[in-house]
């Protein structure tokens, strides 16, 4: 007898999950940390998967993160590094994925520098398509794994204030963190130079602010964007050091914040810049355990995404 | 689904409860090595109170633990979604323990060799051993249970339903006929089991109507109206003193008197296997 296959499910944006799956996700993660925890790592939840990430650009964290999170599910893993593949014989990235698919793996991380390149890669191929991360656009991984973090210490997301600092206009995890965040209830405050925040940023269902004291005060989470220097040839910034005079998450400014506040940055951290060194180590920050939360958060996912039976 | 019979009040699980722990003790010598082990989700209720009264009775403190076996099991690769995955929470070293297995129904054995699976990611325990309240019969794997509480031969379209306060609100066991109807064939009670918190998986229920299929109905009508005739007879009595050996032998028994049974019964209805209830 033949079982029906289920849809398969992409996650290009927050979009693609409801509010009650997102939930979901999170709470199995708590089951996925505790996995984390054992001497031996590993389940057999998704035994005969073959995942490839397919990381068009660089990074350390997500690459890793999913890697170790695709292994400890049983998966097998197929890393795709741009620089030393046939795209370098000027393939197409349609017919990369596609002599990629061939060889039979059912789940593709992509991560590009192109908004929207990895919608346009989910429709050429059949298996599932997460997105870890595409140009300014989304990263949704990422802001689960924020989520995560906010849901196990505050325990939900009512009525919490999270202010974002930093450079929001050239991030994809400030815009999925906003579409998580205010869709279960939270409360978001975007702040930073004018020239780095967006226009229409507003129409987010979020509130602006270009005075840093401003939007830290009783806030129950304060999040640091990385100043991205790679993408600030513009201008948009007068020097370094006037940004760190006016908008550096320091002690004095994060003192304004609740007293249980939750220090958090996507990282990598430019110390000295968006957080002051000593502030990303004090008793607030979380950012190492937003790094651990990741594994178990990408496991929840692809184990929801992918598990059970496919084509 | 309708319900055929309560065979157990709140007052009988708690005195077959009793039993089981004092047979636990009474093979465990005093119970100085033993640990416990729930599984999720009625199990964990069922070997608390087993702890409890193994602790009362020899004035110890057995360490408990509880096991999720999802991620374990021999059906993720067939079953259309993912099932919900529960905590597992074993905060203590397994290594040359004796390990107590507890859930509420023995039925396939599927459950058991995931536990088993999952245990031995733990540590390397002396030993395991399986209890459970009620064993149903229809076992797809070489898995006993050493301690039971009682046997209820059952009929393929008919389900051992547990309540335990901590899950259902109250304590009751109970045969459920499952409705002949296409929509609520077998392998639709699955998603039903984990009420609520799958609900979110629209596809679920869906998918699994889909999965049942008729020629698999026409024949397990047919065993029901065979074993109607000769209901629930509880076999209980016969196994207080020795558990260990009559049960195996009964298990042996049992199989063969059913053997022909079970092999087109296994045939049929593949998409419904490690259902427990």
């Amino acid at each position: 007898m033949t079982v029906k296959a289920k849809a398969v499910r992409h996650l290009i944006t927050m979009d693609d999950l409801t509010n009650d799956e997102i939930i979901m996700i999170l709470e199995e993660a708590k089951s996925f940390k505790e996995v984390l925890g054992r001497d031996i790592k590993k389940v057999p939840a998704l035994r005969g998967k073959t995942v490839v990430l397919l990381f068009f650009e660089a990074s350390t964290r997500t690459k890793i993160s999913f890697e170790l999170a695709a292994k400890r599910l049983s998966a097998d893993v197929v890393n795709f590094s741009a620089s030393t593949s046939s795209l370098k014989k000027s393939e197409s990235l349609k017919d990369t994925v596609r002599t990629l698919e061939a060889m039979a793996a059912d789940v593709f991380v992509m991560r590009h520098s192109y908004p929207g390149s990895a919608q346009l890669v989910a429709k050429y191929i059949k298996g599932a398509v997460l997105n870890g991360g595409d140009g300014a656009h989304s990263h949704p991984t990422q802001a689960l794994l924020d989520m995560y973090t906010i849901y196990e210490k505050k325990g939900g997301f009512k009525g919490l204030k999270v202010a974002i600092i930093g450079d929001i206009k050239h991030s994809r995890v400030v815009r999925s963190n906003i579409e998580g965040l205010t869709r279960l209830g939270a409360e978001v405050v975007l702040c930073g130079p004018s020239t780095l925040l967006p226009r229409y940023i507003e129409k987010f269902n979020v509130s602006v602010t270009y005075n840093v004291e401003e939007a830290i005060t009783d806030a129950d989470v304060v999040m640091g964007l990385r100043i991205q220097f790679e993408r600030q040839k513009q201008g948009l910034l007068p020097t370094i050091l006037e940004y760190a005079q006016f908008f550096q998450i320091n002690r004095e400014r994060l003192s304004l914040a609740k007293p249980d506040v939750l220090l958090m940055h996507p990282g990598p951290i430019n110390r000295g810049v968006e957080i002051e060194s000593e502030v990303a180590d004090s008793v607030y920050s979380v950012i190492d355990e937003q790094v651990t939360n990741g594994v178990a958060v990408r496991m929840s996912l692809l184990y929801f995404l992918v598990g059970g039976k496919d084509e | 689904m309708k319900v055929k019979a309560q065979i157990m009040s709140k007052a009988d699980m708690f005195r077959t409860l009793k039993r089981l722990a004092h047979e636990i003790i009474e093979q465990s010598n005093g119970a100085k090595n033993l640990v416990i082990l729930g599984i999720q989700r009625r199990g964990v209720p069922i070997g608390r109170i087993l702890k409890e009264e193994i602790d009362s009775s020899e004035n110890t403190n057995v360490p408990f633990g509880i096991l999720d076996i999802t991620l374990y099991r021999d059906d993720l690769s067939t079953i259309g979604n993912a099932p919900m995955v529960n905590a597992t929470d074993i905060p203590f070293n397994l290594n040359g323990k004796d390990v107590i297995l507890v859930d509420d129904v023995l039925y396939t054995g599927r459950t058991i060799r995931a536990a088993l699976d999952e245990i031995m990611d733990f540590g390397r325990p002396a030993s395991i051993q399986v209890a459970v309240l009620i064993d149903r019969g229809h076992r797809e794997l070489p898995i006993m249970g050493n301690y039971i509480g009682r046997k209820i031969p059952t009929a393929g379209n008919e389900i051992i339903e547990v309540k335990l306060k901590e899950v259902d609100k109250k304590y009751g066991v109970f045969i459920i006929v499952r409705d002949e109807k296409p929509s609520s064939a077998k392998p639709a009670s699955k998603p039903a089991r984990k009420k609520g918190k799958t609900q979110a998986r629209k596809k679920t229920s869906k998918l699994a109507s889909k999965k049942g299929k008729t020629p698999s109905r026409t024949k397990t009508k047919k065993l029901v109206s065979k074993k109607a005739k000769n209901p629930a007879k509880s076999k209980a009595k016969k196994s207080v003193k020795k558990p260990v050996r009559t049960k195996a032998k009964k298990t042996a028994k049992q199989s063969v008197k059913t053997k022909a049974k079970q092999s087109v019964k296994t045939r049929t209805k593949k998409s419904g296997k490690k259902k427990k209830k």
